[in-house]
């Protein structure tokens, strides 16, 4: 433990959270461009071109954010880390941030079913 | 490698020898009368800094008092609209600039060794030139006041209205440029925060055992790393767009005022939790201490907070709700408002929760902690309501915001502060402040504040507009402002009493305090002196001194680690920053006048800028330079001592070089700070680009060629490679083959850097015609600017090199200006892709 790098523990443990901000930064992107350039009409599947870009986004952003839920619980079984044991911490607050990043990952992906892009 | 402590162990053997004990009470020997101006202890500069900040907050809550009793009766006179502007402007900024984010660095500056019985803060000539340049500065911008030419465009100083054409005195700049660089202090209080929290804990403190104000303090001092680069780089684009013309913000050539709320608002929300988040720290300190039982659910608080501060960063159009952005866009905005409050949430019940089930010492602290959390649920509440597009859209710009805003930032952030600092007064000279006049002075702050602040939610929703200097008589809102002025001056009569309390004690009448009179768990209740505790504790939970009764005496007879002075200087452990064990010794500066004028001929530098005395103030830069130059000199002293013992079987190197210095690592989150500076001046590009691609070439005629995209990235890459070899060499002590490459290295970066701008100039493009223009050249003087930077800190590794100061075994500089160089050169190539490719490949 004490050789782990830092840099890779606290990015792991912050993973889900940077997943939601890179998440957050697209799916306003996406939608600032496509109504500064006037693309609201276009539809790609029979949608609107900007639904299926950010749900698009949002399922990835899902995906990725259970991914780090999983790989947080995978041996986080009772029994195989002891409550003194620094990476019960990491691995709980983790798996915290992983399940509060896929709450507001869904929750912000969410409006672009019923808010139309650009009014 | 040593295996950890068994619990029955004590690091060091007792008793101590006599000795030990004086030597660490000579090298930690504090200076006395105009010595005060060289110290460095935390202990000394945090109280300072906390009484300065307190002084602020004294100046901008009188400003506030004046615009009551100016608003107490419709068309009143006692300011007129220009001074009232100057009022309005001076209270939000003195508040939020001035007073609210300086005082949690300062109470961070004199808490967290003690919390983390590290001797000091990592870097604390750092904290220090903070301290004195934000003293100078502040005083400066208040002073514009007296002579009628402080800025007057509001706290959030929004252009056009803070643009030449609509501001063309030196208001509008005494803010760009007191406030902006005020900032720079502020990034270097949340650089020294970071590595203080991560690499001075004490032995043991692992992550999980990191007290909860501490964690605060890091996801604080992240969001300033974060955020305040964007408000910087606003103020620096609005003062170049006005000493210069380049337009930035002006729509006809180009521009757009919303891309200065954009980036004022990306630092401008999250500075909200920015103040709030140690505040709850705090309280997630004093509510075990005062329930006498463990914070329920830590590990979800400290969660809580950090998702907090990543949440917040999604709300700053949040702010911009009026200004026309596509609904969908607002919709993201106003979930993200909403969900901060899940986080937010979490923290209020754990509070509850922990103050429910334990037996609650009623003290002053609690009393302002149950004045907190009333007044911030309420503002939360009222936070939720202005989140709903809709209902902003119906409040916006009212009193009703405005009384939002004061129950959050007062309520979330003013009363965890006075109940801290009731509750922490006993580790500042062993005495206590009155609990008679606390209650009064909370009940008469807690009554005044409601009575203050609640009729503006009314007189906002009847319709009253923020801002104005006086109103009609027959808009039904007298007799709302005659109560909210009533109540603001029953508040400052609290506040007044609170100074009289702190007056009573620095005159002697203070109680004297029980050690630990709360019977707190945390580590600063442990008795200290200049030294901070005598040893540093092993640390085996998050409540030590419950953990273990003896704790506290074990310290202070030197039983835990470094209990003396080895190498008979200031000096304090590093330790690794997941599992806490003991690095090396980290040799600390003393007393010393480089950084106190550093920070006076700082401060002194900006003033003569905003007073447009350019040619003068290029006297103080050179001598700000030349302090900072003497302050660096005597530091990285290289491994001077051999590895001592610091107990437990630990015997640590004094010196480790790489990324495990503590200096590698302030280096390292100032280039974070570097890169979000830059990466807003690329979402700048992109931004103006997004709303006027009117102003971008339409085709590739008015491009340079690539040839120059090719050549000058060329020239960067080559640099970068020219400081490898310096690496190399430095490794291998070939002195004049390191200077060699050093030297052709800063040739080939000054010729990459000016390159850019010259074939710009040579192509014809003119920054002040357009936006494309000023900001392609914004974005290489960016370039040249690093490598002015540069140039001054291979100077200064040169002369050290000269002066046998850097060699293979001494090269902590050396790899400071080598992680600087490389980013430079990285940026550079970034850059370059950016204003030449993007018009070349955008629709």
């Amino acid at each position: 433990m004490e050789k782990t790098a830092f840099t890779a523990t606290f990015t792991g443990m912050m993973s889900a959270f940077l997943i939601w901000a890179a998440h957050f930064a697209a799916v306003y992107g996406i939608n600032g461009l496509i109504c500064a350039r006037e693309w609201d009409g276009v539809e790609l599947y029979g949608h609107p071109v900007a639904v299926v870009l950010i749900l698009g986004a949002t399922a990835i952003a899902l995906l990725l954010a259970a991914g780090v839920l999983a790989a947080a619980l995978w041996g986080a079984a009772p029994g195989r880390r002891t409550s003194e044991d620094p990476r019960r911490f990491i691995r709980l607050f983790t798996a915290l941030a992983a399940a509060g990043s896929l709450v507001a990952i869904l929750w912000n992906g969410l409006p672009a079913l019923q808010v139309p892009a650009c009014g | 490698m040593t295996p950890p402590l068994d619990d029955a162990a004590l690091p060091n053997r007792l008793p101590r020898p006599k000795e030990e004990l004086e030597a660490l009470k000579r090298a930690w020997k504090p200076t006395s009368g105009l010595g005060l101006l060289k110290e460095v202890n935390n202990n000394i500069i945090g109280v300072m800094y906390i009484g300065t900040a307190l002084l602020f907050f004294v100046i901008s809550g009188t400003l506030a008092l004046v615009m009551r009793a100016q608003l107490a009766v419709p068309e009143n006179d006692v300011l007129g609209h220009s001074l009232y502007n100057q009022f309005f402007t001076v209270h939000g900024t003195g508040m939020m600039f001035l007073f609210a984010v300086p005082i949690v660095e300062a109470i961070g500056v004199f808490l967290l060794p003690s919390m983390l019985a590290a001797r000091d803060l990592p870097f604390p000539r750092l904290s220090a030139f903070a301290f004195w340049a934000y003293l100078f500065g502040g005083l400066a911008f208040f002073c514009s006041l007296i002579f009628e030419v402080a800025p007057d465009g509001g706290w959030f100083m929004y252009p056009p209205l803070t643009s030449m054409k609509f501001s063309p005195g030196i208001n509008a700049d005494f803010w760009l440029l007191g406030i902006g660089f005020i900032e720079i202090s502020a990034i270097a209080g949340a650089i020294e925060i970071i590595v203080g929290i991560l690499r001075t804990r004490p032995p043991g403190m692992t992550l999980d055992k990191i007290p909860v104000y501490c964690w605060s303090m890091l996801v604080m001092a992240g969001m300033i790393v974060f955020a305040f680069p964007a408000v910087i780089i606003a103020t620096a684009l609005l003062e170049i767009e006005r000493a210069f013309d380049w337009p930035f913000f002006i729509a006809e050539r180009g521009g757009d005022p919303l891309l200065w709320q954009h980036l004022f608002w990306f630092f401008g929300h999250p500075e909200v939790y920015i103040i709030f988040l140690p505040a709850a720290g705090l309280v997630s300190m004093m509510v075990p201490a005062l329930a006498q039982r463990p914070l329920i659910g830590h590990d979800w608080v400290v969660v809580a907070l950090v998702g907090t501060g990543f949440f917040s960063f999604g709300l700053w159009v949040h702010h911009m709700f009026a200004t026309g952005i596509p609904p969908l866009s607002l919709s993201f905005f106003s979930a993200a408002s909403m969900a901060v409050s899940v986080p937010a949430g979490i923290q209020v019940f754990a509070w509850i929760a922990t103050l429910g089930k334990g037996r609650l010492q009623w003290t002053v602290a609690t009393w302002f902690l149950l004045g907190f959390l009333f007044i911030f649920v309420a503002g939360g509440l009222t936070g939720v309501m202005v989140a709903v597009i809709p209902f902003d859209w119906q409040a916006h710009d009212s009193y009703f915001v405005v009384a939002h805003l004061h129950y959050v930032l007062i309520g979330g952030m003013v009363f965890p502060v006075f109940a801290g600092l009731y509750h922490w007064w006993p580790t500042l000279k062993g005495t206590m402040l009155s609990e008679r006049l606390g209650r009064w002075a909370f009940w008469m702050m807690f009554i005044g504040f409601n009575v203050a602040f609640f009729p503006m939610h009314v007189s906002g929703l009847m319709g009253m507009p923020r801002r104005v200097y006086t109103y009609p008589g027959d808009l039904g809102w007298n007799a709302l402002n005659m109560v909210s002025t009533v109540g603001a001056f029953v508040m400052a009569f609290g506040v007044l009493l609170v100074l009289i309390d702190m007056a009573r004690d620095a005159f002697g009448r203070g109680r004297p305090a029980p050690e630990n009179p709360w019977k707190a768990g945390t580590l600063e209740w442990i008795p200290n002196d200049d030294y901070a505790t005598r040893s540093i504790p092993h640390v085996r939970s998050l409540y030590p001194l419950w953990d273990n009764p003896n704790l506290s005496r074990e310290v202070q007879e030197g039983a835990h680690y470094l209990p003396g002075a080895p190498t008979r200087r200031r000096e304090t452990i590093v330790t690794s920053p997941i599992e806490a064990r003991p690095q090396y010794l980290m040799p600390m500066p003393g007393p010393h006048w480089s950084h106190f004028l550093a920070g006076l001929f700082t401060a002194a530098h900006f003033i003569c800028l905003a007073v447009q005395l350019y040619w003068v103030s290029l006297v103080p830069g050179v001598l700000a330079i030349a302090s900072v130059f003497w302050w660096v000199w005597s530091l990285d002293r290289g491994a001077d001592h051999p590895p001592q013992d610091v107990g437990g079987g630990w015997r640590v190197p004094v010196y480790l070089q790489g990324s495990e210095n503590h200096s590698w690592w302030g280096t390292a989150v100032l280039l974070l700070v570097d890169g979000t500076a830059f990466a807003c001046l690329c979402f700048t590009y992109v931004f103006l680009w997004t709303v006027s691609p009117d102003v971008w070439p339409a085709g590739t005629d008015a491009l340079p060629g690539l040839g120059w995209l090719f050549g000058e990235a060329a020239l960067w890459v080559v640099a970068a490679g020219a400081m490898l070899l310096a690496s190399r060499a430095v490794a291998g002590n070939r002195s004049w083959a390191m200077r060699g490459a050093l030297l052709v290295g800063l040739l080939l970066m000054l010729a990459a850097a000016v390159a850019e701008p010259y074939n710009r100039i040579g192509s014809g493009l003119v920054a002040s015609e357009s936006a494309y223009g000023a900001i392609v050249y914004m974005l290489a003087s960016w370039q040249v600017f690093h490598v002015v930077i540069l140039v001054l800190m291979t100077g200064l590794a040169l002369a050290r090199s000269f002066a046998g100061r850097l060699h293979a075994r001494r090269r902590v500089t050396f790899d400071n200006v080598m992680l600087v160089w490389l980013y430079t050169c990285g940026q550079g190539v970034v850059s370059l892709l950016l204003v030449h490719l993007f018009p070349r490949l955008a629709v």
